[in-house]
């Protein structure tokens, strides 16, 4: 077993794991952030892409290990400290960009992470950004609507290249 | 997934990493990326009695260029290969070939080492990397450091490595080849190519040297289409090159190519689509596309 130490939404947590568990497996029954979902749980369908030092990667390929000592957003950790939803995670519903939602978590934060790179993204980077991550309600049209919406928000509200999640550290045990 | 008798390990130096290697042989896998191994781990991780995770040695993650020659880090990853202006003017080639690679989340995490251990027929860093006549920089603990050509390495599904040796580096000459990466997919963006074809034309005082051409997706490891370089070696270019390109083409796909049917493309699809992609990649590398 391995200590590790994550900072999930700006919230450390010092924790022990077995070092094959994975970072999905650690956030969802560990520590109950069930917003990041498994989907194939092989790297391909992109449902449990969590941000990890700002980079979006897939939680069912990460080792909880290697996460140690870094900086975790899940889609929990997206809307600010008031409540009040993120740029994307707004565009998202007010553009009808899901709906049965076991995407959407995955998607908003690869889109938050694809945004912060490339602030006014192109109808095709926004295609190949999203390209991990599957949707099999929408066909992706309301999505990539989303997206662009985003951006405009992002870039209205001063918040263009931001990167998504809280500033803020708090100390804490589980 | 959990295996209660399997020994982790997470060296910050190589040489830890060399002697544990060493000492658990074929028992032993090396942890790199993870995007192949922490799925397979969850199914048949009965047989691996300790895993070595490499990602704490820094000197694996590094690339450095110096007498003519890129040495990148077998932990670099696919997106820092694709954003690196270092390999972009270097090894343009390879930055292509990672870029088109997987997702933006695989990208991140898949490494150069990986992909070539995993001896994948249709890894796209292999493939380019064949083409750029790169060498693998092994070592074993006890034993320094050996170089053996990429092209020599590769069977299916894996590589000539022996148990204890870990692929540390890559190598790749940096020179004046004009190239190109050419790549089919049943839809654009985030799927294994189903063929994918890598050219270098060296330039040699302004006129066309020696060509390399690699194919992936064509048989069962990433080969180098030799019988087509040769028909290019012995053969000169006229005007935009569109026939002899078409020769070389053919050249791959009859005589190089070994491709199989499976359930994403046919074998005769696929030798279609090395003659086609083959042709198409000779060309845009003469008109000077990187």
């Amino acid at each position: 077993m391995q200590p590790v130490r994550l900072c999930v939404n700006g919230v450390e947590f010092d924790l022990v794991v077995h070092p094959l568990e994975t970072l999905l497996r650690t956030l969802r029954d560990t520590l109950g952030f069930s917003g990041t979902k498994e989907g194939c749980g092989t790297g391909y369908c992109g449902a449990c892409t969590v941000l990890v030092d700002g980079d979006a990667v897939n939680a069912c390929l990460f080792l909880t290990v290697d996460a140690d000592r870094k900086e975790l957003v899940t889609i929990e950790g997206l809307a600010g400290a008031d409540g009040q939803l993120h740029p994307v995670q707004a565009a998202f519903v007010e553009n009808g960009g899901l709906q049965c939602g076991y995407c959407t978590p995955g998607m908003i934060l690869s889109a938050a992470s694809l945004l912060a790179a490339t602030p006014d993204p192109s109808d095709d980077a926004i295609r190949a950004g999203l390209s991990g991550n599957l949707c099999r309600c929408t066909g992706y049209q309301s999505i990539v609507a989303s997206v662009h919406d985003a951006a405009q928000r992002l870039r209205d509200s001063g918040r263009a290249g931001e990167r998504p999640g809280p500033r803020a550290r708090i100390r804490s045990r589980a | 997934m959990t295996t209660a008798s399997m020994q982790y390990f997470e060296p910050n130096f190589l040489d830890e990493a060399l002697v544990v290697l060493d000492r658990f042989g074929p028992r032993a896998k090396a942890l790199a990326g993870g995007t192949r191994l922490v799925p397979s781990l969850r199914e048949h991780s009965g047989d691996i009695i300790a895993l070595v995770n490499l990602k704490r040695i820094a000197s694996l993650a590094s690339t450095s260029i110096s007498d003519g020659r890129a040495r990148i880090g077998a932990l670099v990853t696919a997106a820092e290969l694709a954003q690196s202006p270092v390999i972009a003017s270097a090894v343009p080639l390879l930055a292509a070939a990672a870029a088109s690679m997987g997702s933006r989340q695989v990208r991140q995490l898949a490494t150069i080492g990986g992909n070539i251990c995993s001896g994948d027929a249709a890894s796209d860093l292999t493939v380019a990397l064949l083409a750029s006549n790169a060498a693998c920089v092994l070592a074993a603990s006890g034993h320094g450091e050996r170089r053996l050509p990429l092209r020599d390495v590769l069977v299916p599904g894996g590589t000539i490595f022996a148990p204890g040796e870990l692929l540390v580096a890559v190598e790749v000459p940096v020179t004046e080849a004009r190239t190109d990466y050419q790549k089919m997919m049943t839809r654009r963006g985030f799927e294994m190519a189903l063929v994918a074809i890598a050219v270098a034309i060296d330039r040699d005082r302004g006129r066309t040297g020696p060509t390399r051409i690699a194919l992936a997706g064509a048989g069962p490891v990433c080969m180098r289409a030799t019988n087509a370089e040769d028909v290019a070696s012995t053969s000169a270019p006229a005007g935009s090159g569109r026939e002899w390109a078409a020769r070389i083409g053919a050249a791959a796909a009859d005589r190089d190519a070994m491709p199989e049917s499976d359930d994403r493309a046919s074998t005769a699809y696929r030798r279609q689509l090395v003659a086609v992609l083959t042709a198409r990649a000779l060309v845009a590398a003469l008109a000077g596309a990187k």
